[in-house]
């Protein structure tokens, strides 16, 4: 056993804004005496002090570089642990995509202390649920435990980090289910296929270019071998954070982590290589003729994230405009082009300021019948230029923030929920005290700056457009009722 | 901070009456497995309160007949409503236009447009009065639900506000034309987005080969026909019947004491007329006959749902159907269909089978994907798993675990004010014992080996099963005993 140096911060967050968030308020109080305005106010004002009911956070760091985060939440006798790798689908190269999630199916193919299948049965038993996930840039595996419960979770964890066997004849079924998944979540579905197509077409060089799933053919040929460079490369404590959300107390989590971490040996993991997307030069299009029932469309533009932010608060003022355009019944693209105009059957926002790297500010959507996805897209362009050309009201963007920092409070209902936010921050590199500051970079956020994020980055240069056109079925589509058996 | 996934957990409480639509935008997290998620009807608790830091249960009538189920949970600052009406697509079969054509997807337009107007606020002030209140509003329409909620912070100037709110929308929701009109269209193009989408399709010639002429064969999203028909009137008819206080149970579960939530309470139920509960609905028989229904679809894999009608609330043999087909497909890898098909030869990323208790008789369901050349195997493997199941019932030791699983995962269910607001709604919809939740985990423990042999073999026919293959076009080979009923289905088809 290795003896533990501490870094132990005890950190609260959001509540430290409390004073500033006032302040705010009764400034932006005189500039208006709109009712519905001081409302909004009142409303943030009372997140701000909902928020601070909850919330502490305790970090630690085994020696062997684990980063353990515990956030303590006694509502129920229930605590969920999760593990998050820093790998995923942007770390892998042509030839190889989809390892990772591959890898992720094959972690709970055994190992010599816990053979195949004994991982689910354990945690089955001691009522558990378990599951992993893979994203483009993490890869994390969870449990949802009754509390006193927590230990299981740990040792077949750390069992797991290191001795992994990944024997053949299960890789050999498991990438068939990895093909059956594909098959079910992208190639069979219209929308989706057309969203990986435009990714790829967006990115050329960065990591954001592979699916997640990976592409069929890298599936095809994939190895054990594949799996077991990337499992040797990756799993490794220094390259994880162990996230515990739950009814537990930090110290006894730092403790039994300790016990069942603290002996896994670190080692040097390389150096990622940057792959900084190249300098786009102009609108890609793409086409994709699929057999569908409904047109689509999704457009991006390339932008900056909270990890590479030159301008620091350029992604809160993004994450707010994508609010404004798509934070439900009260925001633009459904009041305007759902009820109003009456263009669009469905139409989206979207904004990840928490991806690792350069990433893309979507808008999608399906047009009503009678109507072009060049129409949609033109309508579409047509909301950019409003933000563009005019200041976003206070009261708009007042109600805006209201809805944005009282989700903050909502999210607090979900325990999963919180150990996602403390996981990715902390596995992308922003880490999870810049993260708990969400709210009051948020506050932050005028008018002007979400009109110059508009004009900076809404430009025709890094535009990528995808559009999904139906085709005609080649085979009669009929429905055979095969009769009735008496 | 700001995620795609905090935008997918937004997208399921918005207000929105496409739901049948997933962004694009929100796929970018792969699972191990997926979550096979079902109906809210179908919510099958497993939990007990007795060590969870909530108070008890409890239920009353407001003074014009609203049933009340309220449980405190005091550590967030908030309090959600949810009202659940007996107005689910069930009872859209008791509506017709002046042809007698049942008006399918009433239920549904109603549900989606309450929020649309009222005599004295546009669907746009509304949205605006609940954002700059901050309150999450929602709604959602099942075959025997219809659901209205709100979560609002607990302070009072926030609680009270969004309340006046609500009761101004459950007194004078208008339905306007204008919102009519568009919606009708976008619910024909959720019927092409059923149609493109393999899962759905099939599930619509699931629920109508069970059910035929019972209330719930009417799909909730209407068909292109009686969506034509649907007019205003039919709306305010079907709200002004339905939408009443006897036929709606309020949960309310939060930072609120009982005085207080009583106050509300009364104030909702009399935002409504007092009403009359709505009947009962008939029994839902299973067929006498094998149904074999084959789709073509231009996908690579088929998507295959088998079952018939099982279980209703309230059914004597709930817990041991519950635990049989927690073994047999009700546990994710745990269960032998995973195991089975799965596991040993990686044929599917998905399959289960799910017990839906309603008010009538729900669906039991097994589900799977596979790609074209595997389909004929992975059907057969489903059959012959689930007769030796019924056959011989499951071991001791699969019976062992599945009770530690049940009834080890309790306190999970119960985990979150959502949790607890949902198990609320179900005791109170279906008229389930306050106890309910109390009892589960001894109810469990009490299911005998001998008693999920019984249930299956009394109450699950495989003879008299629909199965539903929606796919590229498969050969379905004449050979195996079990199938050859459907060979000659398949010959006269």
């Amino acid at each position: 056993m290795t003896a533990n140096t501490t870094k132990n911060t005890n950190l609260q967050i959001i509540n430290s804004r409390k004073k500033g968030f006032f302040i705010i308020s009764l400034h932006s109080a005189l500039l208006s005496a709109l009712v519905l305005f001081s409302m909004t106010q009142t409303v943030t004002a009372k997140a701000s002090e909902a928020s601070s009911r909850i919330t502490q956070i305790s970090e630690k760091t085994l020696e062997n570089g684990l980063k353990v985060i515990v956030k303590p939440d006694h509502r129920a006798p229930v605590v969920i642990s999760q593990v998050w790798y820093k790998v995923g689908s942007s770390y892998e190269s042509g030839g190889t995509t989809g390892v990772s999630h591959v890898l992720e199916h094959m972690m709970f193919k055994g190992t010599e202390k816990y053979p195949t299948g004994e991982f689910n049965k354990i945690i089955s038993r001691n009522g558990g649920e378990d599951n992993a996930f893979t994203s483009k840039d993490y890869t994390a595996y969870y449990q949802k435990l009754e509390k006193s419960r927590l230990k299981v979770s740990f040792e077949m964890e750390s069992d797991r980090m290191r001795g992994l066997l990944l024997p053949k004849d299960e890789f050999d079924k498991e990438v068939m289910v990895v093909m059956e998944e594909r098959r079910w979540r992208t190639d069979d579905k219209p929308q989706s296929l057309t969203y990986e197509q435009f990714y790829a077409t967006a990115f050329d060089n960065s990591g954001y270019h592979n699916p997640t799933i990976g592409w069929m053919d890298d599936l095809k040929n994939m190895t054990v071998e594949d799996l077991n460079a990337w499992y040797q490369r990756y799993y490794a404590p220094n390259n994880a954070t162990l996230v515990v959300v739950g009814d537990v107390e930090p110290e006894a989590v730092f403790t039994l982590a300790e016990h069942y971490f603290g002996s896994l040996k670190p080692f040097k993991i390389a150096k990622l290589k940057p792959r900084i997307e190249r300098e786009q030069k102009g609108t890609k299009r793409i086409e994709m003729e699929l057999e569908a029932k409904l047109p689509y469309m999704i457009m991006g533009y390339k932008v900056p994230v909270v990890n590479t932010a030159e301008i620091k608060w350029e992604p809160y003022a993004l994450d707010l405009l994508a609010e404004i355009l798509d934070g439900g019944d009260s925001a633009r693209l459904s009041k305007n082009l759902i009820k109003g105009s009456k263009i669009a059957t469905s139409a989206g926002a979207g904004y990840s300021m928490d991806a690792r790297i350069q990433a893309l500010f979507l808008l999608d959507g399906i047009p009503v019948k009678g109507t072009t996805t060049a129409e949609l897209e033109a309508t579409l362009l047509k909301e950019l230029d409003d933000v563009k050309n005019n200041l976003v009201s206070e009261a708009e963007l007042n109600r805006v923030k209201a809805q944005v920092i009282l989700s903050a409070v909502y999210e607090q209902d979900s325990m999963f929920y919180q150990g996602m936010k403390i996981g990715i921050a902390e596995t992308v590199g922003i880490g999870w005290q810049e993260e708990s500051r969400y709210v009051e970079y948020i506050q932050a956020v005028t008018a002007e700056q979400i009109q110059q994020v508009a004009q900076k980055y809404f430009t025709p240069q890094t535009l990528t457009v995808a559009t999904l056109k139906p085709i005609a079925k080649q085979v009669k589509e009929q429905k055979k009722e095969l009769g009735q058996v008496k | 901070m700001k995620s795609i996934t905090k935008k997918m957990m937004k997208k399921t409480s918005k207000k929105n009456i496409m739901n049948l639509f997933v962004s694009a935008l929100l796929m970018s997290v792969l699972c191990v497995a997926s979550v096979n998620a079902s109906e809210p009807t179908d919510k099958e608790q497993s939990a007990s309160h007795d060590t969870l830091k909530v108070g008890k249960i409890t239920q009353w009538f407001t003074k014009n007949g609203m049933k009340v189920l309220y449980q405190q949970a005091d550590s967030l600052p908030m309090i959600d409503f949810r009202l659940i009406f007996d107005a689910g697509a069930a009872r859209d079969s008791s509506f017709k236009s002046k042809d007698g054509m049942v008006l399918a997807g009433l239920a549904k337009l109603t549900n989606g447009l309450i929020f649309e107007g009222t005599k004295t606020l546009t669907s746009n002030q509304i949205a605006d009065q609940f954002a700059n209140l901050g309150v999450e509003y929602g709604n959602g329409s099942y075959r025997d639900m219809a659901v209205v909620n709100i979560r609002t912070l607990s302070y009072e100037k926030q609680r009270d506000g969004a309340l006046s709110l609500l009761t101004n929308v459950l007194a004078n929701a208008t339905f306007p034309d204008e919102a009519l009109q568009r919606e009708i269209p976008r619910m024909i193009v959720s019927l092409d987005y059923e149609d493109q989408t393999p899962s759905k399709k099939a599930s619509r010639f699931f629920y109508e080969s069970l059910y035929k002429d019972h209330p719930y064969g009417t799909p909730p999203g209407g068909s292109r026909e009686s969506l034509k028909v649907i007019q205003q009137s039919d709306l305010l008819a079907y709200y002004k019947q339905l939408y009443v206080a006897k036929n709606v149970v309020l949960a309310v579960v939060g930072d609120l004491t009982e005085t207080q939530a009583r106050d509300y309470a009364e104030k909702i139920s009399s935002a409504m007329p007092s009403g009359e509960k709505v009947a009962q609905l008939p029994a839902a028989e299973q067929n006498d006959h094998e149904i074999i229904v084959r789709e073509n679809h231009p996908s690579t894999q088929t998507t295959v749902l088998m079952g018939q009608p099982v279980l209703k609330r309230g059914d004597d043999d709930l817990y041991p159907l519950y635990v049989g087909n927690h073994i047999l497909g009700g546990s994710g890898f745990s269960a032998r269909l995973m195991k089975e098909v799965r596991v040993k030869r990686g044929l599917t990323y998905s399959i289960g089978s799910y017990l839906v208790p309603m008010h009538a008789q729900g669906p039991y369901q097994f589900s799977f994907t596979t790609k074209k050349s595997s389909t004929e195997e992975a059907i057969q493997l489903v059959e012959e798993n689930l007769n030796q199941f019924i056959e011989n019932g499951p071991t001791e030791e699969e019976l062992k675990n599945a009770k530690l699983n049940i009834t080890g995962s309790f306190p999970l269910r119960q985990a979150s004010n959502k949790d607890i607001v949902e198990n609320l709604a179900v005791i109170g919809f279906y008229e389930l014992p306050l106890d309910y939740l109390d009892q589960y985990n001894a109810k469990i423990e009490a299911v005998t080996l001998e008693q999920v042999k019984s249930a299956f073999k009394r109450r699950v026919h495989p003879k008299k099963m629909a199965t539903i293959i929606v796919g590229p076009e498969v050969e379905v080979a004449a050979d195996k005993d079990q199938t050859s009923e459907k060979n000659s289905a398949q010959s006269k088809g």
